[in-house]
């Protein structure tokens, strides 16, 4: 049975996985800096100071810390400076120690972006209908409920969790095994979509740092972990890993044939693309959390 | 009798001035809708479809005239700038204004002018922000899924003026503050607008 033996091996790695680097994030973002969370920074009190404070108006700003140490939160205090501002607080800033290593990965993801995933999606979209394109995008989405399922489960979100499972159910059958997509057109059934990363969030687990991984781009500490648990809710890790890997790479095309330009669009507007993906990253997952 | 039509019509007037006066703002939904509408129209302008250069920097232009004064130039760029904006001399905040001005609207009308795919805007809601600000929300309908894009206003002579886009979430202002604040870091503003100079000269690639 060498199907078993693969899962059992796999099980043990995510467990593993998932115990070093809970308890790396839990160490680095528990003591260090409360204001990780996300919830409560310490930019909510300043607008409570007498406008433009003397402590806010400080030029000097410990911005440049050592990798890794918590002075990298510094700047959320003091980041309110101005009063209009007051409605807006900032992100926590999440600490970048690996920028050497992710400014590399960048690099690396974007000439694959460029090089090969881009005419690949683009021959792919020329050639391919798209009601195909969109069968096929709805089709993965409702393989893929165990993950948005469970992670409002966890969550509480029991509305959230119903409307999964309805639409599952729904799509599965009268949707010709999730082909169409009947509850994505009513407004009343959208619910965001959930993952592991947003579940770890909303149980007060911070980013911990940010990392871009070659392939799969920004993640953080903890959105890592959660993209590895989400594989494993993933139906099409059961099918053989070669199978599984062809599975993925088809729907990282099909999901990119919808998305062609946005990327260029942020790197092209932007003075540091580097930059411009993280800081974009970091804010999409915190209101991901938020919702 | 005399007096009651006297007063009826100081009524009249006190309200045509009050209904004047919320005119001058009316709603923040209201002052962007009309626009989205005008340039969604010209981009749909068949007459600018696949058109000679000349043609697209005439729609260029048109799209420009109309979005130009929706939005607030000083508050983005000090929101941009963030805390280093009170560092900054009076040349280099004109600098910086005139190079981050071109870079939004370059790069975004171009962006649109080159990728619009007869996409829709539906508004949504406006919802009421501390200090007299709004946020209007939008959905940008395309194929393959809505994004949502709600702009926050504020009001500069008694007009509503964009101060900040969010597409997904993400403040587009508070992604060029995460930028600018990298590169002041090590940088002096005028290094910082050399670079956004150097951006705009740039060919936008397809």
């Amino acid at each position: 049975m060498p199907f078993g033996r693969r899962e059992g091996r796999r099980r043990l790695l995510l467990s593993a996985a998932l115990g070093a680097l809970t308890v790396a994030v839990a160490a680095r973002s528990a003591p260090a800096n409360p204001s990780l969370e996300g919830t409560e920074p310490a930019g909510r009190v300043a607008p409570a100071l007498p406008e433009g404070s003397p402590a806010a108006e400080e030029p000097v700003e410990p911005r440049p810390a050592p990798p890794g140490l918590p002075a990298a939160e510094a700047p959320a205090a003091g980041a309110e400076a101005s009063p209009e501002e007051a409605e807006e607080p900032e992100p926590p800033a999440v600490p970048d120690p690996l920028r050497g290593w992710n400014r590399l990965m960048f690099t690396v993801n974007d000439r694959l972006y460029f090089w090969v995933l881009k005419p690949v999606a683009r021959g792919y979209k020329a050639v391919t209908p798209a009601p195909l394109r969109i069968g096929l995008k709805n089709f993965f989405h409702n393989l893929a409920t165990p993950v948005r399922f469970l992670n409002n489960a966890l969550q509480g979100k029991v509305r959230g969790a119903g409307i999964e499972l309805g639409s599952f159910m729904i799509n599965s059958t009268l949707g010709l095994f999730g082909l169409l997509d009947w509850t994505g057109s009513d407004p009343e059934l959208q619910v965001p979509d959930e993952d592991t990363g947003q579940t770890l969030g909303r149980w007060g687990i911070g980013p911990g740092l940010y990392v871009v991984w070659p392939l799969f781009g920004p993640s953080t500490l903890r959105d890592t972990v959660g993209m590895v648990a989400d594989w494993n809710l993933d139906p099409v890790v059961y099918v053989e890993p070669r199978a599984a890997f062809g599975i993925n790479t088809g729907r990282k095309v099909n999901d990119l044939s919808f998305r062609l330009g946005d990327y260029e669009s942020l790197k092209e507007a932007a003075i540091d693309p580097y930059e411009a993906v993280r800081d974009a990253y970091l804010q999409y997952r915190a209101g991901q959390i938020e919702k | 009798m005399r007096t009651l039509a006297r007063f009826a019509s100081a009524l009249l007037v006190a309200l045509a001035l009050l209904s004047g006066a919320s005119a001058a703002t009316g709603s923040a939904k209201a002052s962007i809708e009309g626009p989205v509408e005008s340039v969604l129209s010209i981009l749909r302008d068949p007459k600018y479809a696949k058109g000679a250069p000349a043609l697209r920097e005439e729609q260029f232009k048109k799209i420009r005239e109309i979005i130009g004064g929706l939005f607030d130039y000083e508050e983005i760029c000090a929101r941009a700038a963030g805390k280093n904006w009170a560092g900054f001399t009076p040349a280099q905040k004109t600098a910086f204004t005139d190079a981050f001005t071109e870079l939004l609207s370059n790069t975004y009308i171009r962006k649109i002018q080159s990728n619009f795919h007869s996409e829709k805007v539906v508004f949504l809601s406006e919802e009421a922000l501390p200090n007299g600000r709004a946020s209007v929300r939008t959905r940008v309908v395309r194929e393959g899924g809505d994004v949502p894009v709600d702009y926050n206003l504020n009001v500069k002579g008694g007009n509503w003026r964009i101060y900040d886009i969010h597409v997904e979430g993400v403040s587009l202002i508070q992604n060029y503050r995460s930028q600018f604040s990298q590169i002041l870091l090590k940088e002096s503003p005028d290094q910082l607008i050399e670079r956004i100079r150097k951006r705009n000269k740039e060919e936008p690639k397809q």
